[in-house]
């Protein structure tokens, strides 16, 4: 839980804060996150990267890339992981917790006062059908990305990745298996065969 | 909703351990936040998960507010903020410690060797999301053309990188699509069927 007092009690980051003149205060970091958060309907990185990198200048692209795909390989919502990390860099747990709170406080009021209005008149004939074409429109997009990032791994016959990837999605989509027993299967096997055959590599 | 146990307990749960494993972010974890909402914990039909995938897609925000919306129709108020927090908590504190780490160890190559092993795993996960959804979105041939749509414009543009694109697409593509869509559909198309056909007509009223 983020509201864990205990948390507190530990040293600010030691990661040290890019070379900035006045690194941002602790409403800087809410108001901005709240503003990058709202601005992104269907995905905030986008809005992230051009508050943090052009708008504000708090960190070089790079360092926002090293830091996003940091945040990308921990599990949970990047963008969650993102703001956190970022909050703690310049203002320790305080920070995070501040950048964190701007990025799902106020969304997290509207998404709520949405799920309000659809309880109450989620039965209306019109509004069905809006959200079914919403809702085709973002699988179709959903899945244009999973193909694209896929596209990588073909180009590399990455066999590995590939059987891999087959086999996460058959378990997942398919079989419904549930999503930890299937992770605490494939993660440890595929990161055993990554470092086995960069070590081969290497060698 | 009829768990034995208390609702809220259930979502704290349930969430705070969806948020250790969903690998690759929100999007990863809808086959499993439909398989606990609707197979195992009944909160919801498929029809109303879908419609929650929709409206999570529509207000703004991180993706990740479909648990809010979940979490909502579960427990009111209280179950929409307990849902949220626990599916970010978990994950946050553990992005705060793992940087802390790694800004001291900054030339381990263990980073690169675990983010390949996790690429695959989060491509499935994402490609079980796409068929889902799909699943329980309508099975029209509107679905299948907009599929279509989606797909052909998600491999004609050259991006620098997918996880940049995978947020400016859905951000900027989006309306072009459903309006695009809206007119081709409502075109003298044989084969959408009339109720394809009103779907079509209702986005475009938006």
């Amino acid at each position: 839980m983020p509201l864990d007092s205990t948390l507190a009690a530990a040293p600010a980051a030691d990661v040290p804060p890019s070379q900035l003149p006045n690194p941002p205060g602790l409403l800087e970091l809410f108001v901005a996150f709240a503003k990058m958060s709202l601005a992104g309907f269907g995905g905030v990185l986008v809005w992230a990267r051009r508050g943090i990198v052009d708008q504000h200048r708090w960190m070089t692209a790079e360092e926002f890339n090293e830091t996003f795909a940091l945040c990308h390989f921990l599990p949970g919502p990047n963008i969650v992981n993102l703001s956190v990390v970022f909050g703690s860099r310049f203002r320790g747990i305080a920070g995070g917790f501040a950048a964190f709170a701007g990025l799902i406080g106020p969304p997290m009021m509207i998404a709520t006062v949405l799920a309000a209005l659809y309880a109450r008149y989620g039965e209306i004939d019109a509004l069905r059908r809006i959200l079914a074409g919403i809702s085709c429109a973002a699988v179709g997009l959903l899945i244009a990305v999973v193909l694209k990032m896929m596209m990588p791994l073909v180009r590399k016959r990455d066999a590995v990745g590939l059987i891999i990837l087959l086999a996460v999605f058959i378990a997942i989509g398919l079989l419904r298996l549930p999503l930890p027993a299937v992770l605490l299967a494939v993660v440890p096997l595929s990161l055993g065969i990554t470092f086995f055959l960069r070590r081969r590599v290497d060698a | 909703m009829n768990s034995d146990a208390n609702p809220i307990a259930t979502l704290v749960w349930t969430f705070g351990l969806m948020s250790l494993f969903a690998v690759g972010g929100a999007n990863s974890a809808i086959p499993e936040m439909h398989r606990v909402a609707v197979d195992v914990q009944h909160w919801m039909t498929d029809k109303q998960f879908a419609d929650i995938f929709a409206i999570s897609q529509l207000s703004p925000g991180p993706n990740v507010l479909i648990v809010t919306l979940i979490g909502y129709s579960v427990a009111g108020v209280a179950g929409a903020l307990v849902a949220t927090v626990a599916m970010c908590g978990p994950t946050a504190v553990l992005a705060y410690y793992v940087s802390r780490l790694l800004a001291r160890s900054r030339h381990s190559r263990w980073p690169a060797i675990i983010q390949a092993a996790l690429v695959p795993v989060s491509i499935g996960l994402m490609g079980a999301s796409g068929l889902i959804l799909a699943l329980t979105s309508d099975r029209s041939s509107v679905a299948g053309l907009i599929y279509a749509r989606g797909r052909g414009a998600g491999l004609c543009h050259a991006p620098q990188s997918a996880l940049d694109v995978a947020g400016r697409r859905r951000l900027g593509f989006c309306w072009p699509y459903l309006t695009k869509i809206a007119s081709k559909a409502s075109g003298p198309a044989p084969k959408l069927s009339n109720q394809c056909r009103q779907e079509a007509l209702g986005e475009r009223d938006l």
